[in-house]
């Protein structure tokens, strides 16, 4: 059987990679440390696929066609769209892992999970602003997983959940041996596009963190739309996190950072399973 | 008014540099082949980002939009703020 050996989950801002000029050092510093403890995790892991649980933001997707879920299950993904001069990601193509993706799209679809997929995603700062950091050799073959949370009506956050589940059922079902790493980004609190853009929620971010490093993360599942929005509506971006979680539930995590990086308008952190 | 519409031109040169020049070049000739009320036209063209946010055009199509609108991220922000809820 596979096995998940790396489950990870970071904010994905454009300002952690794009706007150094305007954060506080120390706090930047203090974060880009807390995404060097998953580089070193995840390169400890030695996994073959990574599997990125993330969000379009109206690229890919305009309002002529949202889908729910989407999986990517092209040969490869270039990324970011946004260019090097903002985002200060080197543009790419990025290995994808068809035969994993259009296996799990399978699954998914004989599970009663009515996934959407595509041949041609872009990825954007959601994707690679949390890879630029996790694996900066950019060789291990990516799965992206666009989840809807910007549009209502957006997937519950217990759907997303039970997403995770199935992701842990189709590893454990993989050849013997597949090593698979799990990633979600996105969060916490901001406010982006709204006139409250510049707000972060330092008190629900932390609430958040905790209840999944304690190994509650079945419990943010039934978070409702509203509490979410307490946090801003970039803050419904971490059902992508528990499309992670849903796939490790019964363990606990390490919150490896948490800064409420106000030049960045959003409250950063990233964690890691301890599997 | 069309919110769906006005959010589609943008996303259209969102998504294709090329209309995207073309736009800033000849503003009024790309936006013509778009069905747009004058009301929306002239909001795209003065960059009236707080109108077309309250008219309901998606707030991720409008920021990712903002340059070509003629707005740096602070102009953005300051347009919106009135806006912002206690």
């Amino acid at each position: 059987m596979g096995e998940i050996v790396f489950a990870a989950a970071a904010s994905h801002a454009p300002g952690i990679t794009g706007d150094l000029e305007n954060a506080d050092p120390e706090q930047a510093s203090r974060f880009y440390a807390g995404m060097e403890q998953l580089h070193q995790a995840f390169e400890a892991a030695q996994p073959d696929v990574v599997i990125v649980v993330s969000n379009d933001h109206l690229y890919n997707f305009y309002l002529d066609n949202t889908p729910t879920i989407a999986i990517g299950v092209g040969e490869s993904h270039f990324g970011p769209f946004e260019p090097e001069s903002w985002l200060r990601i080197k543009q790419r193509t990025l290995p994808g892992h068809p035969e994993l993706a259009k296996a799990l799209l399978r699954e998914a679809v004989n599970s009663g999970f009515d996934l959407a997929f595509s041949e041609e995603l872009s990825l954007g700062h959601a994707e690679m602003v949390p890879l630029h950091f996790i694996t900066p050799a950019w060789t291990v073959p990516v799965v992206p997983i666009m989840v809807n949370d910007f549009v209502q009506p957006m997937p519950s956050p217990r759907r997303i959940y039970q997403l995770g589940q199935l992701i842990r059922r189709f590893v454990e079902a993989r050849p013997k041996g597949e090593r698979v790493a799990l990633v979600g980004t996105g969060g916490l609190s901001h406010w982006v596009g709204l006139p409250e853009q510049g707000r972060v929620n330092p008190e629900l971010d932390i609430e958040f963190l905790e209840t999944a490093a304690e190994a509650r993360s079945e419990s943010l599942a039934e978070w409702t739309n509203e509490e979410f929005s307490k946090g801003g509506n970039g803050m419904h971006e971490l059902r992508n996190w528990l499309g992670v979680a849903g796939a490790v539930q019964d363990r606990k995590a390490e919150v490896t950072t948490y800064e409420p990086m106000v030049p960045w308008i959003t409250g950063c952190g990233a964690l890691v399973w301890q599997l | 008014m069309s919110a769906y519409q006005v959010g589609k031109v943008l996303h259209d040169m969102q998504r294709n540099p090329q209309l995207a020049a073309e736009f800033r070049e000849s503003r009024e000739a790309v936006l013509a082949r778009y069905d747009l009320t004058e009301k929306e036209k002239q909001a795209i063209l003065a960059g009236n980002v707080r109108f077309l946010f309250e008219e309901g055009v998606h707030c991720m199509v409008l920021i990712s939009s903002s340059r070509l609108l003629g707005l740096d991220m602070e102009q953005f922000v300051t347009a919106l703020r009135p806006l912002a809820a206690a």
